[in-house]
C-alpha cells in the first residue's frame, strides 16, 4: 500500500475533524440532570489533585479547622518534606533514587523494546509471528507471579536494595509494551521509503536511527511517558526488593512518609503534591501522545 | 522518493524483504526477548517449582508436595481475598465502564467543555496509583478527613469510620478503584465512537434521530467491539489488586480487604512463607488465565492491541 503522507497514520487519525456541536435537545430537563453528573465527576476527579496543592499550604490547625479555605497559611511543608524529619531521609532522596531508577529502565526498557518491534514490524514470517505473541503475552502475565522468583534472582546476583536492580526489573516489564507499541507505530512505515534508503547503502541501525525514528517521534514520547509514569508509581516490585530508607523510590518513600509524617499532615501533602506535579506537568502537555501510546498497546 | 522505488521495485514487499540483512534485523529483537525471558517467563515457571517446595527465603527449599495447596485451600483468609477479588473485580469493571461509555459519548456529542472533561476524566488514571491513595487514605480519615469534613458541611453526617469498618472500607476500596479507571475506559471508547464517519451520524440526525436513539442505536453497537475488548483488559487489570488496597487499607481493618497479592506478600516478606506465597501466585495467575480464555470463547473480541492477524 503506498501512503503518500510520510507519517504514519496512527498519528494523523488522532486529529479527527471536529464535529459540529449539536443544539438538539439543549433545554431538555434530562440534558442538565446529564450535565450535572458530568460536572460532579469533573469535580470527583480534580478536586483531589486541588485540594492537595491546597493542603500542602496550610498547617496542621489549619488542615484539620478549615480544610476548603486559607487558614493557616504554612509554605514550610515543603522545606521539611524536602529534607525528611530530624535525622531521617527526606523527599530529596526519594526524588533522587526515583530519577537514576527511571532513566536505567527507561532507557533499557524503551531502547530494547524500540529494537525488538522495529525487527518484528520489518521481518515478517512464521518466526516474527511467533515472538510477537511472545511479546503480547508477556504484556498479561501478572506482577503477582514474578514478585517471588525474581526477589530471588535479585538476591543471588547481591542487588537487592539497589537501584540498579530495580531498574532492570522495570525495564524488563517495559519491554513487551514497548516493543507492541512501536511495532504498531513502525508497521504502518510506507515500506517504499525504507526500502530507496536501503537501497541508498543505509544499514538497518542508521535507517532505524536516522529515518524512521525522528518520524515516529509521537510514538516514542508516548511510550516514554508511560514508562516512566509507571516507575515513578510502581509499588509491588519496589516494596520488595527496596527496603533501606536510603534507597527508596518515590512511591514506597511516600508510604514510609505516612508513617514518618503521622503528626505533620502538611508535609506529607507537600511530599504528594511534589510527586504529582512531575507527571501532572508532563500529562497536560503531552496529553494527546499519551492517549495514543495507550490506546495502541494498554499497559500494566 | 516512493515513487522512485517503486519502479526499481516492481515486486511487492516479500520480494524486497528477502534482501534485507536478516542477521541484523533478528539480532535486534535478542536484548528485549531476554529481558521477557529473564524477569517475566522464567519465574512463571520458577513460581510452579517454588509453590511445592517449603522455602523460608534463606537457604535451600526442601520439597513438599501439594502442602503448600492444602494449607492454603484450607485458610479461610485466603477465601476471604479471594472473595474481596472477584467483589472489586465485578463492581470496579461495571461502574468503569458504564461511566466510561457514558462520558465518552457525552464528549463525543461536544457537549460544552468537552476537551475540558475528557483531560480532567482521564486524569486520575495517569497520576501513579499510590500517590493518590495516601490522598485518599488521609481524605477518608474519621477526624479531620476532607471526606467527613465535606459531608458535614453538607448535613449528610460527618463521623464515618470509612477504612475502620469492614464493609465501608471495601466500599472505599472500590470507589477508588473506579475513580482510577472510569477514565481509562473512556478514552478506548471515545477513540472508538471518534472512528465512527460523521456521515452515518449526520445521516441520522437528517431523519430527526434524538440523542438516546444515537446513542443506544449508533454510538453503542458500533464501539461494541472496543466496549468488549476494554471489558476483558478491565476485568484482568481489576483483578490485580496490590497498590490500592495496600495504600488504604493495607488488607485491614483485620484481614477484611485482604486480597491475593496483599496476602502473597505478608506471606513470604512478612512471615517468610515463600511457598505458601507461590502457591497464591500460581492460583492467582491460572484465575486470571481463566478468566481470559472464558472471556475470549464467550465474546470473542476485537484484539486492539493486535491489529494485524
Amino acid at each position: 500500500m503506498i501512503q503518500s503522507d510520510t507519517r504514519p497514520h496512527a498519528i494523523t487519525q488522532n486529529e479527527t475533524k471536529r464535529r459540529p456541536r449539536r443544539r438538539r435537545l439543549r433545554y431538555h430537563p434530562l440534558w442538565y440532570v446529564g450535565y450535572a453528573i458530568l460536572i460532579l465527576w469533573a469535580i470527583v476527579t480534580i478536586g483531589p489533585f486541588v485540594e492537595m496543592g491546597l493542603l500542602s499550604f496550610k498547617s496542621n490547625f489549619g488542615i484539620y479547622a478549615d480544610p476548603f479555605g486559607l487558614t493557616g497559611f504554612n509554605p514550610g511543608n515543603y522545606p521539611i518534606a524536602w529534607n525528611g524529619p530530624l535525622g531521617q531521609v527526606g523527599f530529596v532522596t526519594y526524588f533522587v533514587n526515583t530519577i537514576e531508577v527511571a532513566v536505567l529502565a527507561v532507557l533499557l526498557g524503551v531502547g530494547f523494546g524500540t529494537l525488538a518491534g522495529y525487527s518484528l514490524a520489518r521481518k515478517g514470517g512464521q518466526l516474527s509471528n511467533i515472538l510477537f505473541r511472545v511479546f503480547s503475552l508477556s504484556l498479561g502475565v501478572p506482577v503477582i507471579v514474578a514478585v517471588i522468583p525474581i526477589y530471588e534472582l535479585l538476591e543471588s546476583w547481591q542487588l537487592l536494595d539497589t537501584q540498579i536492580g530495580v531498574a532492570i526489573v522495570y525495564a524488563a516489564f517495559i519491554v513487551p509494551t514497548a516493543t507492541v507499541i512501536m511495532r504498531s507505530f513502525f508497521a504502518v512505515f510506507p515500506k517504499e521509503m525504507l526500502e530507496a534508503a536501503t537501497l541508498d547503502g543505509c544499514s538497518e541501525i542508521g535507517l532505524l536511527w536516522r529515518i524512521v525514528l525522528p518520524l515516529s517521534k509521537g510514538g516514542l514520547v508516548g511510550v516514554i511517558i508511560l514508562s516512566l509514569i509507571y516507575v515513578w508509581g510502581e509499588v509491588q516490585f519496589s516494596i520488595v526488593l527496596l527496603n533501606s530508607p536510603e534507597s527508596k523510590t518515590l512511591a514506597i518513600g511516600l508510604l514510609g512518609f505516612q508513617g514518618q509524617f503521622i503528626t505533620n499532615e502538611g508535609a506529607l501533602f507537600a511530599g504528594l503534591a511534589m510527586a504529582t506535579l512531575p507527571i501532572l506537568v508532563a500529562y497536560l502537555l503531552l496529553q494527546r501522545n499519551i492517549t495514543k501510546g495507550l490506546t495502541l498497546g494498554a499497559f500494566h | 522518493m516512493a515513487a522512485t522505488a517503486k519502479k526499481l521495485h516492481p515486486s511487492n514487499q516479500s520480494g524486497y524483504r528477502r534482501g534485507v540483512p536478516t542477521l541484523t534485523l533478528r539480532l535486534m529483537v535478542l536484548p528485549g526477548l531476554a529481558m521477557i525471558v529473564l524477569f517475566i517467563l522464567y519465574p512463571i515457571v520458577r513460581s510452579i517449582i517454588l509453590s511445592f517446595d517449603s522455602w523460608s527465603g534463606v537457604g535451600p527449599a526442601t520439597f513438599i508436595g501439594l502442602q503448600n495447596y492444602q494449607g492454603l485451600f484450607a485458610n479461610p483468609d485466603f477465601w476471604l481475598s479471594l472473595r474481596n477479588n472477584i467483589v472489586i473485580c465485578i463492581v470496579t469493571t461495571l461502574f468503569s465502564i458504564t461511566l466510561g461509555t457514558v462520558f465518552a459519548a457525552a464528549i463525543h456529542e461536544r457537549v460544552p467543555g468537552a476537551r475540558i472533561f475528557k483531560v480532567a476524566y482521564f486524569l486520575p488514571y495517569i497520576i501513579p496509583a499510590i500517590i493518590v491513595t495516601v490522598f485518599w487514605e488521609l481524605a477518608f480519615q474519621p477526624t479531620g478527613g476532607i471526606v467527613n469534613t465535606l459531608l458535614g458541611i453538607l448535613h449528610l453526617g460527618s463521623n464515618y469510620v470509612w477504612l475502620g469498618s469492614p464493609t465501608l472500607a471495601l466500599f472505599v476500596v472500590i470507589f477508588v478503584n473506579i475513580w482510577f479507571q472510569a477514565g481509562f475506559c473512556m478514552i478506548f471508547v471515545l477513540a472508538a465512537m471518534d472512528s465512527i464517519p460523521p456521515e452515518i451520524e449526520d445521516a441520522a440526525n437528517l431523519d430527526g434521530v434524538n440523542v438516546f436513539q444515537r446513542f443506544f442505536f449508533i454510538l453503542l453497537p458500533i464501539s461494541r467491539e472496543v466496549i468488549v475488548t476494554i471489558t476483558l483488559l478491565e476485568v484482568l487489570f481489576s483483578f490485580r489488586q496490590f497498590t490500592v488496597v495496600w495504600g488504604l487499607t493495607q488488607g485491614g481493618p483485620g484481614v477484611a480487604t485482604s486480597v491475593l497479592d496483599v496476602l502473597l506478600y505478608k506471606q513470604a516478606f512478612i512471615f517468610s512463607n515463600f511457598g505458601t506465597g507461590s502457591a497464591i501466585a500460581v492460583v492467582s495467575t491460572v484465575i486470571i488465565g481463566l478468566l481470559a480464555v472464558v472471556f475470549i470463547a464467550v465474546f470473542k473480541p476485537a484484539a486492539i492491541t493486535i491489529e494485524e492477524k
